[in-house]
C-alpha cells in the first residue's frame, strides 16, 4: 500500500530538479550480509527448487568493491527429520554457497533451520515454505507515467480466499512488487507494473520476460517494502526516514554483532511473456 | 444554637454586601463606561486592534476581534487618541457624565511619506500588555512580501518571523519554536483548519484578499485557546464593504483571483465572495500534457448588524486540490468550513460571541492501476461561547466554553470499476469529544505592572467505536529481542463499543500566566508560562506533513501530548518609536511526543497504534526581532538561535528505544535562522521589497554502509537525524509599480514583478542514495525544488 501512495510524491518530482552531488558518508562497523533466498516451483514437472546463499561484508556506500566472505559453514536443517543439508562455496573466494539438490524444500509442513558459522560466530534463521497464487494472465497495457519508454505489464492472479496472503512479484532485472491481499482477498486481482526508462531495461518487441510469483510471509513482506524503499533512494520528500533494514538472521554468538540479510523459502510460479509492439 | 450562628453570619454577610455595594456605587458615581466599535470609513469594516488611548490618564484599550471596545473612565472631559497603522489618527474630546456609546470611523492614510506621523505600529509587540511572543501581520504587509510565482501567501509570510520555520519549498505546514506542524492551531474566523496548503505546500489555502489580518501566538498563549501545543495562528476574514459595491482581482502566472463585496443593506449588512483558481493546468492540457495539478478555493462571508447590540456573521470556505497523472492516478483533497457567529452585547461592559462551526477535511484518491478509489474525512462540529467582560478599568475577563465533536473516517476503499478485483472496505470510524472551559483575567496592577492569569480545563472523551483492537498485555508494539527490532503486535481480539461508551477519558488543567513590567515609557520586560494539552496527533514521519497523513485522536493507546513553556522577553522602542527591539528566550518541554518504529508503515494503516512509541521532546532558544516601523525603508531583521530535540527511551531495560534512548535532533531543529524583510518606497509609483532567509540545514540521514540483497544495492543507516542537509538560504525581490494615472479614477491597478531565489541557489530539499542502473555506480542525488523563479502579476480594483 505504501508504494502506491508514493506515486503522489512523483507529481512533486515533476516540478523539481535532481542532480548528483559529492558527499562524504560515514562508515559504520563492518557487519556480515547474508542473502539467502530459495524458491520451489511446485507446479512444474518435475518440481524444481532454486536458490543460493551469498555472504558479503558491509562497506562504505560509495565503495565499489564489496568484499565476499569465504570459508563459512552453511547448512539448512530439516527440523522434523533432522537431516542436514550442506551448502558448499561454488569456488574459493566467491562468497556464493550452493547445494546440488534443494528439492527437500518442497515440503509446506517442514521448518527449515538455516545456519552460517564463520570467524567464530554462529548466525541462524528459520523459514517455512510459503504458498503463492497462480498467475492467470499477463498482458500488455499502454499506460505511460514517466515517459514514452514506459512499458505496462498487466498481471492477473487468483488469490486464495482462505488465507491472508502476501506475495512478491519478480519482474526480472531486480525489479519487484510486493502485494498484500488485504483489499482483494479471495478475488482475481489485476495490477500493473511499469518498466521505465530509469530501470535501464530497454525491452524490445520479441523479448521474453519472466514474471515470478513468490509466496512470502508478513514479516518478509514488511522487510521487502522497506528494502525497496531504501534501494529506491529513501529520503525523498514524502518517504519515511530511512531506517536500518533488519532481516531475520540472528547472531547466536554475539547478539550485538548483528548481520544483515534474510533467509526465506517461497513457493514460486513463473510465467513467461513475449513483449509485443507497443 | 446552630441556627443562630447561621443568622449571624448571614447578617454579617449582608452587611458586607451592603458596604461593598455602597462602596462600588460611590465609585460608580465617579466612573462611566465608554464603549463602541471602530470601523473603516470607506468600507464600514471593523478595525481589529485599533488603539483608543487616554494620554492624560495613561490608560487605553484596543478593539477586540470584532472591532469592539469598552473603556471605563472617571467622569469628566477627556482627550481620546484613536490610532491604527495605515490610518489617520483621530483626536477627540469627550465629556463623560454617563455611560456612553461612541463609534469611531477611521480614514485610511494616503501614502504621505515625507510627513512623519507618529502612529502605533499595530504589528509590533505592544510593550505594555502582558501578551508576549505574539506576531501580528496585516494583509497589507503579507501582500508586499515577495513569493514564488507572485501569489501573496500567509504561511510563507510568517516564516519570516522569529521562531518560525518550515522544511523548505514544497513543504506544507510550519514549525514554531521547534514544534511539529500538527502542534499549530490554525483558525480561520475561529474555525479549525486542518490542511493549510495547496499543491503540496506551494501555496497556502488562505486568500490574502479576503483576509484582514492575523495573529501568531508562539508563547504566553491566552486561556481562550487550546487543543494544540506550539502556537495559535488566528486569521480574521474581512466582512466586506457595507457602503458600496467593490470588485478587485489579480492575474498571476499560474493562478488568478477575484473578490466581490458590497452592501446587502447599506451600513448594516455586507457580503464578501472571493475565489482563486490556478489555470496553468489548462495550458498544459492544451499542450497535450496528461499530468495535471490544479487548485481552487472560495471564501464567503455575510455580515449583518441586527441592531446596536447584535450582529450575525456567516462565513464559509471551500477549497480543493486536484492532481492527475493521465487517468491512472487522480488525487483530490481540501477543506470545507461553514461558520455561523452571533455577537451579542449584554451591556457596555459585557461582549459575547457564540460560534457554531462545521468543518470537513476530505482526501480522495483514485488509482486505476490497482483498480480502486480511496476516501477519508475528518469531520468536526464546534460550539463555542466566548465572553469578554470589561469588569473595571483595571480588570478585563475573558471566559467561555468550547465543545468539539470529532468524527474521523480514516479510509474507505472501493473498486473503481466492475472489473476491479478490489473488495469494498471501510476502516473503523473513530469518535472523540473535546470540551473546555476557561477564564482569563487581564489585570492592570499599576501603571507599570500588568498581569494576565487564567486557567483552561480541558476534557477529552474518546468515544466508543465499532471495532476496537485489543492486544496482549495492552501492548500494540512488541520488541523482538532476537532480531532487535520493534514489530507490530497482532490484535488478540476485536471489541465492539457503543458510541455512548467511553474508551478513554483525559482531563488537563492548563494554567496560563503572563506579566509585563514597564521599566520606562519605552522599555518593558515580560515573562510568561503556559501549559497546553493536545488530544489529536498528526501521524506523519516525513519531513513535512502531506495531505494524506491521518490524524489520530488520543485513546487507550495514544496519550495526549502536553507542554509546559516558559518565556522571558525584553522590549524596547527607540528613536521616537521608529525602531523597536524584541528579545525573547523560551524553554519548553513536551510529554507524550509520539515517535515511530523503524520502517513504520503509516499510510492506510488501520492499526496505527502498532507502529507508535511514546517519547518526549524539548526545545529552547533565543529570538531577536529588530523592526523599523516607518519611513521610506521599513521592515525587520529576525534571528533565532534554538535547539529542538526528542527522546524515545525503551519501555524496559532490554529495549533500545529510538537512537538508544538518547536525545536526538528533531526534524524541526534549526539552530540558526535569520530572516530579513525590507521594503523601500521610492515614490508614489515605485516600491521595492526584499526577503532574505538563512537556516541551518534540516536534520537528515546519511548511509553508513551498503549491502546487496536480491540484486538490489541497499544503503544501510545508523541512528536517526545524525547528519544535516546543507544550509538553506535565498533572496527574493519584488518591485511594485502603481501607475500615476490611478490617482483620479475609479479603476486602480498595480503591477508586481518578482524574483524568487534571485541568485538561483540550489537548496537541497533531500538527498537520496541509490545505484545508478546505467553506470552501476552508487550516487547521492540532491533534490531541490525551486531555482530562480520570475513572476509577474497584475492586480486591480474598482
Amino acid at each position: 500500500m505504501k508504494k502506491i501512495f508514493h506515486i503522489v510524491a512523483l507529481t512533486l518530482v515533476l516540478t523539481s530538479c535532481e542532480d548528483v552531488v559529492d558527499l562524504d558518508t560515514p562508515t559504520g562497523e563492518v557487519r556480515l550480509n547474508i542473502d539467502a533466498h530459495f524458491r520451489v516451483y511446485t507446479q512444474e514437472v518435475p518440481v524444481r527448487a532454486t536458490g543460493q546463499v551469498v555472504i558479503t561484508e558491509t562497506v562504505n556506500f560509495f565503495e565499489e568493491n564489496i568484499p565476499t566472505v569465504s570459508g563459512a559453514n552453511v547448512t539448512i536443517t530439516e527440523r522434523g527429520t533432522g537431516v542436514v543439508h550442506i551448502l558448499e562455496e561454488t569456488e574459493q573466494g566467491s562468497g556464493v554457497y550452493e547445494a546440488d539438490n534443494l528439492n527437500f524444500l518442497n515440503n509446506f509442513e517442514e521448518t527449515f533451520d538455516f545456519s552460517v558459522a564463520v570467524d567464530g560466530q554462529l548466525y541462524s534463521a528459520t523459514a517455512q515454505t510459503i504458498p503463492t497464487a497462480p498467475i492467470i494472465n499477463i498482458k500488455q497495457g499502454d499506460l505511460e507515467i514517466f515517459g514514452e519508454e514506459d512499458l505496462e505489464i498487466i498481471v492477473t492472479i487468483s488469490d486464495n480466499p482462505d488465507r491472508r496472503d502476501f506475495y512478491l512479484f519478480d519482474f526480472g532485472f531486480a525489479l519487484y512488487t510486493p502485494l498484500d491481499d488485504q483489499f482483494f482477498d479471495g478475488n482475481d486481482f489485476e495490477f500493473s507494473f511499469l518498466y521505465t526508462e530509469d530501470d535501464e531495461v530497454d525491452l524490445q518487441p520479441g523479448d521474453v520476460i519472466t514474471v515470478i510469483s513468490d509466496g512470502i510471509d508478513e514479516q518478509f513482506f514488511n522487510y521487502m517494502e522497506l528494502l525497496l524503499e531504501q534501494a529506491d533512494g529513501g529520503g525523498a520528500i514524502f518517504s519515511s526516514p530511512p531506517a536500518t533494514v533488519r532481516g531475520n538472521i540472528v547472531n547466536q554468538t554475539d547478539m550485538g554483532n548483528i548481520a544483515f540479510g534474510y533467509f526465506r523459502v517461497s513457493e514460486a510460479i513463473a510465467q513467461d511473456y513475449t513483449v509485443l509492439e507497443d | 444554637m446552630k441556627k443562630k450562628q447561621r443568622t449571624i453570619s448571614l447578617s454579617r454577610l449582608s452587611l458586607i454586601t451592603v458596604l461593598f455595594l455602597q462602596w462600588s456605587s460611590l465609585h460608580a458615581q465617579e466612573e462611566f463606561t465608554l464603549s463602541g466599535t471602530v470601523t473603516d470609513e470607506a468600507t464600514g469594516e471593523t478595525v481589529l486592534g485599533a488603539s483608543i488611548a487616554v494620554p492624560n490618564l495613561k490608560t487605553g484599550v484596543v478593539t477586540n476581534e470584532y472591532g469592539f471596545f469598552s473603556l471605563t473612565l472617571p467622569s469628566g472631559t477627556h482627550n481620546l487618541i484613536i490610532s491604527y497603522l495605515g490610518y489617520s489618527t483621530i483626536s477627540r474630546e469627550i465629556t463623560l457624565n454617563q455611560n456612553m456609546k461612541l463609534n469611531f470611523t477611521m480614514v485610511e492614510e494616503a501614502n504621505q511619506l515625507d510627513e512623519v506621523v507618529v502612529v502605533q505600529n499595530a504589528e509590533k509587540n505592544n510593550i505594555r500588555t502582558p501578551q508576549m511572543s505574539v506576531n501580528k501581520l496585516t494583509s497589507k504587509t503579507i501582500k508586499k512580501i515577495p513569493t514564488v510565482l507572485g501569489e501573496p501567501d500567509v504561511i510563507r509570510s510568517i516564516l519570516l518571523l522569529p521562531g518560525v520555520s518550515n522544511a523548505g519549498e514544497g513543504a506544507s505546514g510550519f514549525n514554531v519554536r521547534g514544534g511539529s506542524a500538527d502542534q499549530n492551531l490554525i483558525l480561520l474566523d475561529e474555525a479549525i483548519v486542518f490542511n493549510t496548503s495547496h499543491l503540496f505546500g506551494f501555496f497556502s489555502v488562505f486568500n490574502t484578499d479576503a483576509i484582514k489580518d492575523l495573529n501568531l501566538y508562539k508563547g504566553g498563549i491566552p486561556a481562550r485557546y487550546g487543543g494544540r501545543l506550539s502556537s495559535v495562528l488566528d486569521i480574521y476574514q474581512r466582512e466586506g464593504n457595507n457602503k458600496e459595491f467593490k470588485m478587485n482581482g489579480g492575474i498571476g502566472v499560474i493562478s488568478s483571483k477575484l473578490l466581490l463585496e458590497g452592501p446587502i443593506v447599506k451600513d448594516r449588512g455586507s457580503f464578501l465572495l472571493a475565489g482563486r483558481s490556478s489555470y496553468a493546468h489548462l495550458f498544459l492540457q492544451a499542450a497535450g500534457e496528461e499530468n495535471l495539478a490544479s487548485f481552487y478555493d472560495l471564501n464567503t462571508k455575510i455580515s449583518y448588524k441586527l441592531n446596536d447590540n447584535n450582529s450575525l456573521f456567516l462565513s464559509g470556505y471551500f477549497g480543493r486540490d486536484n492532481f492527475q497523472i493521465s487517468d491512472s492516478f487522480v488525487n483530490t483533497y481540501g477543506n470545507s468550513v461553514a461558520n455561523l457567529r452571533w455577537n451579542h452585547l449584554f451591556s457596555e461592559k459585557l461582549f459575547s460571541n457564540l460560534s457554531l462551526i462545521y468543518s470537513d477535511y476530505y482526501y480522495g484518491l483514485e488509482l486505476d492501476v490497482r483498480g480502486f478509489e480511496w476516501e477519508s474525512h475528518i469531520i468536526n462540529f464546534n460550539l463555542k461561547y466566548d465572553l469578554k467582560h470589561y469588569l473595571s478599568k483595571r480588570i478585563t475577563l475573558d471566559y467561555g466554553v468550547n465543545n468539539i465533536y470529532y468524527r474521523f473516517r480514516p479510509g474507505e476503499i472501493r473498486p473503481n470499476s466492475e472489473n476491479s478485483g478490489i473488495n469494498e472496505e471501510e476502516f473503523t470510524n473513530t469518535y472523540g469529544n473535546e470540551f473546555a472551559v476557561y477564564i482569563d483575567a487581564d489585570h492592570k496592577i499599576s501603571d507599570r505592572l500588568s498581569l494576565r492569569y487564567g486557567v483552561r480545563w480541558s476534557y477529552f472523551n474518546r468515544l466508543g467505536q465499532d471495532e476496537f483492537n485489543v492486544y496482549e498485555n495492552d501492548t500494540p508494539v512488541l520488541y523482538n529481542e532476537e532480531f532487535q527490532i520493534y514489530q507490530s503486535a497482532t490484535p488478540i481480539r476485536v471489541d465492539r463499543f457503543d458510541r455512548s461508551e467511553s474508551l478513554a477519558e483525559f482531563t488537563n488543567f492548563e494554567p496560563r500566566f503572563a506579566l509585563s513590567y514597564l521599566l520606562n515609557d519605552n522599555t518593558s520586560v515580560k515573562l510568561s508560562y503556559n501549559r497546553m494539552a493536545q488530544y489529536l496527533h498528526l501521524i506523519t514521519n516525513t519531513n513535512s506533513p502531506t495531505p494524506l497523513d491521518v490524524w489520530a485522536p488520543s485513546g487507550p493507546y495514544i496519550e495526549p501530548q502536553t507542554l509546559d513553556q516558559y518565556a522571558v522577553g525584553y522590549y524596547k522602542d527607540f528613536a521616537n518609536q521608529e525602531y523597536s527591539l524584541e528579545v525573547e528566550a523560551f524553554y519548553k518541554e513536551i510529554d507524550n511526543r509520539i515517535d515511530f518504529i523503524d520502517g513504520a508503515d503509516i499510510i492506510a494503516n488501520e492499526e496505527i497504534e502498532t507502529v507508535l512509541l511514546n517519547g518526549e521532546a524539548r526545545a529552547y532558544g533565543l529570538e531577536v526581532l529588530l523592526r523599523k516601523n516607518r519611513g521610506r525603508l521599513n521592515g525587520w531583521i529576525a534571528y533565532t538561535l534554538s535547539k529542538s530535540e526528542q527522546r524515545t527511551p525503551g519501555r524496559t531495560p532490554n529495549e533500545p528505544g529510538i537512537n538508544n534512548g538518547e536525545w536526538y535532533n528533531a526534524l524541526f531543529d534549526r539552530p540558526h535562522d535569520v530572516a530579513v524583510n525590507a521594503s523601500y518606497t521610492f515614490n508614489d509609483k515605485w516600491a521595492m521589497n526584499a526577503n532574505f532567509i538563512y537556516q541551518t540545514g534540516i536534520p537528515t540521514n546519511l548511509p553508513i554502509g551498503q549491502v546487496e540483497q536480491l540484486g538490489l544495492t541497499v544503503p544501510i543507516y545508523g541512528g536517526r537525524n545524525q547528519s544535516r542537509l546543507t544550509d538553506y538560504h535565498r533572496l527574493d525581490l519584488s518591485v511594485t509599480l502603481t501607475p500615476r494615472k490611478n490617482k483620479n479614477r475609479k479603476w486602480q491597478s498595480e503591477w508586481v514583478f518578482g524574483f524568487y531565489n534571485i541568485y538561483n541557489r540550489r537548496n537541497a530539499a533531500s538527498y537520496s542514495f541509490e545505484e545508478n542502473r546505467e553506470t552501476g555506480q552508487n550516487e547521492a542525488i540532491r533534490t531541490s525544488i525551486f531555482g530562480i523563479v520570475p513572476a509577474i502579476s497584475y492586480n486591480f480594483k474598482f
